[in-house]
């Protein structure tokens, strides 16, 4: 697939505030993920494993990365944006089959998974992927509208 | 060809004769390509491909690293969290065939069956779903094109070290099977650089570990047993580029070499495809399962249950208790009991052999694994036995492997020396400093 073919937006500018903000969402529960397993600050629930908050700076730390070609209009930032989507959804991916696959045992009522708590499990790798995917699609329709009423208004002077 | 006359043309006709001719085949090709390349083609815009796109920052200068180890960490949490139901299923399906099997007048028989072929057999075909989901983790990410780009990755950090890049090849092929991977090392340019590819190689974590750290990451660190099993198999790269650096700094001296790899394309990978290099790997595991795990756990069971005495002596008089006992003194400072070495001197045989055999010695002796390993090991303990079994001779078919690849005993016998005494001194030092920091 070309660069023509992937459709990039022309303009960067909210996509680059867009990346920025969901880049420090990313790296502040990501740090408080840190701080919680680590018992620094008081344990938050689903926030225990301290290789998951690391892997979301990682994560926060690739968004990052893309903001600066973004907001001088190198498309090149969106690649970091893409690899920064890929990650974001690989974790999300995995944490939905652990949730499916100790559900099934819950199901099975085998001894390991009576106590299981589906809470323990809705991790921050889990709805940070939600928020990113209501944001991108929120930017995206708000994108669309905008370029229809901008049409229709430069329809309407041309007329 | 004449020879040359000259002899410093001589060294170098000497150096070409060591290189592999399919090297300077292919050299010789990109040269040619990259004369008509640079005759025929304009690099535009246009040409920037997904592809491009992705590598750019995949192959970043410092988030190549940082992405690589998500997506092992991705793996292997893969690889734990997702088949820990399914092991639990055929744990029932065997305690169920278990509960008819004791039945058995013949009490011989009955502890034969139960204790020796299900015990041992049937425990590690509880495994078999962790190993299918690593291959076909594996096999994606083969597939997708990503772990060509992980040896480029770590590329950089190896020349620093003065190692060779291709090196790195082998050694992710050392997550599925360390026999592949010392046979792999045929790619690696330069004869110090291929033998210290070959010595280290071992050092990764192959899939024969893994029922080893499921089991006691399982029982140890059930919270966080993902993270766990992916730092052991951290720790093996980090222990091979540690060695590798050793043995080029000292014994095995050469100047490293570029590495020149042709990258494809990201490709979406295919169910089919990614399933079926899943299954024909995995069903190794199952034949090795079939054959000489078999056969080990019947030798097993008969050491366990036999002792000088004759048969059904206390498991602490039998011939297995005799062996481990034999070698616990040297264990003693890393915490192992007996039946922990008896488990180690089989795994020489192959690594699920270890766990095969606590099983088996243990259900002998009529104490469930879980909490007899529970009440002799404490979680120090644990992580210096999953260390010692990471780093310590895979199988006697990596023995041969590395035998037929070095041509070589003398190499050979240093390669399985030098892996106990660096298990024994990195357990001894998780031992000693966790000690000072944890107790």
């Amino acid at each position: 697939m070309y660069r023509e073919e992937l459709h990039l937006p022309e303009d960067s500018k909210w996509p680059s505030i867009f990346t920025l903000l969901i880049g420090n969402a990313y790296l502040i529960v990501g740090v408080v993920q840190v701080l919680s397993s680590l018992q620094w600050i008081t344990p938050i629930i689903g926030f225990s494993d301290l290789i998951g908050g690391f892997l979301l700076i990682i994560i926060a730390s690739v968004f990052l990365t893309g903001v600066k070609p973004l907001l001088e209009n190198n498309k090149e930032g969106y690649a970091f944006v893409a690899v920064g989507y890929i990650l974001a959804a690989l974790l999300f991916a995995l944490q939905i089959l652990v949730i499916l696959t100790n559900g099934l045992g819950w199901f099975l009522r085998f001894e390991d998974w009576i106590a299981w708590n589906i809470g323990n499990d809705i991790t921050p790798s889990l709805w940070m992927f939600v928020i990113l995917m209501t944001g991108t699609g929120s930017l995206w329709v708000i994108g669309n509208m905008r370029d229809r009423i901008m049409g229709v208004t430069e329809e309407g002077s041309q007329e | 060809m004449t020879p040359p006359e000259d002899p410093s043309l001589e060294m170098e006709f000497d150096i070409e004769d060591e290189i592999d001719p399919q090297i300077i085949l292919a050299n010789e090709r990109y040269e040619v390509i990259g004369r008509i390349l640079c005759e025929v083609y304009e690099p535009g815009e246009e040409k920037w491909t997904l592809s491009d796109m992705l590598d750019r920052v995949l192959l970043h200068r410092y988030l190549g690293l940082p992405i690589f180890i998500v997506t092992m960490w991705a793996m292997f949490h893969f690889t734990f969290e997702i088949s820990r139901v399914f092991m639990e299923m055929i744990i029932q399906f065997f305690s169920w065939i278990g509960a008819y099997t004791s039945q058995i007048p013949n009490p011989i028989l009955a502890s034969l069956l139960t204790d020796g072929i299900l015990g041992g057999v049937g425990f590690i075909l509880t495994f078999i779903p962790p190993i299918f989901f690593l291959y076909l983790a594996i096999s994606i990410l083969e597939d997708t094109g990503y772990l060509s780009r992980a040896a480029f990755v770590m590329d950089r950090f190896m020349m620093k070290m003065g190692l060779h890049g291709r090196s790195f090849i082998p050694l992710l092929l050392g997550f599925g099977c360390s026999v592949a991977a010392v046979m792999a090392t045929r790619t690696v340019d330069g004869k110090s650089n291929r033998l210290t590819t070959v010595l280290v190689s071992p050092l990764m974590s192959c899939a024969g570990r893994l029922p080893i750290y499921i089991l006691i990451a399982g029982i140890f660190f059930p919270t966080n047993a993902g993270s766990v099993i992916f730092l052991m198999y951290m720790l093996g790269i980090v222990m091979a580029i540690i060695v590798a650096i050793i043995f080029k700094k000292t014994i095995l001296r050469e100047e490293s070499s570029s590495m020149l790899m042709e990258l494809s394309q990201y490709q979406i990978p295919t169910a089919h495809g990614s399933f079926r290099h899943m299954w024909d790997r995995g069903l190794l595991f199952v034949r090795t399962a079939g054959t000489y795990l078999l056969a080990g756990s019947i030798i097993m069971w008969v050491l366990s249950a036999f002792g000088p005495a004759g048969l059904g002596v206390p498991i602490d008089e039998s011939f297995a208790a005799i062996l481990g006992r034999l070698f616990e003194p040297i264990f003693m400072p890393l915490g192992f009991n007996w039946q922990i070495v008896t488990g180690l001197i089989f795994g020489f045989l192959a690594k699920e052999a270890v766990i095969q055999s606590l099983a088996i010695v243990y259900a002998v002796g009529g104490v469930a694994l879980e909490s007899a390993l529970l009440s002799t090991m404490t979680p120090l303990t644990a992580i210096a036995f999953m260390v010692f079994v990471l780093l310590y001779m895979p199988c006697l078919a990596t023995v041969g492997a590395i035998r037929k690849e070095t041509g070589s005993w003398r190499w050979t016998w240093f390669s399985m020396a030098y892996q106990l005494v660096l298990a024994y001194i990195v357990s001894l030092l998780v031992v000693i400093i966790g000690g000072v920091f944890f107790v």
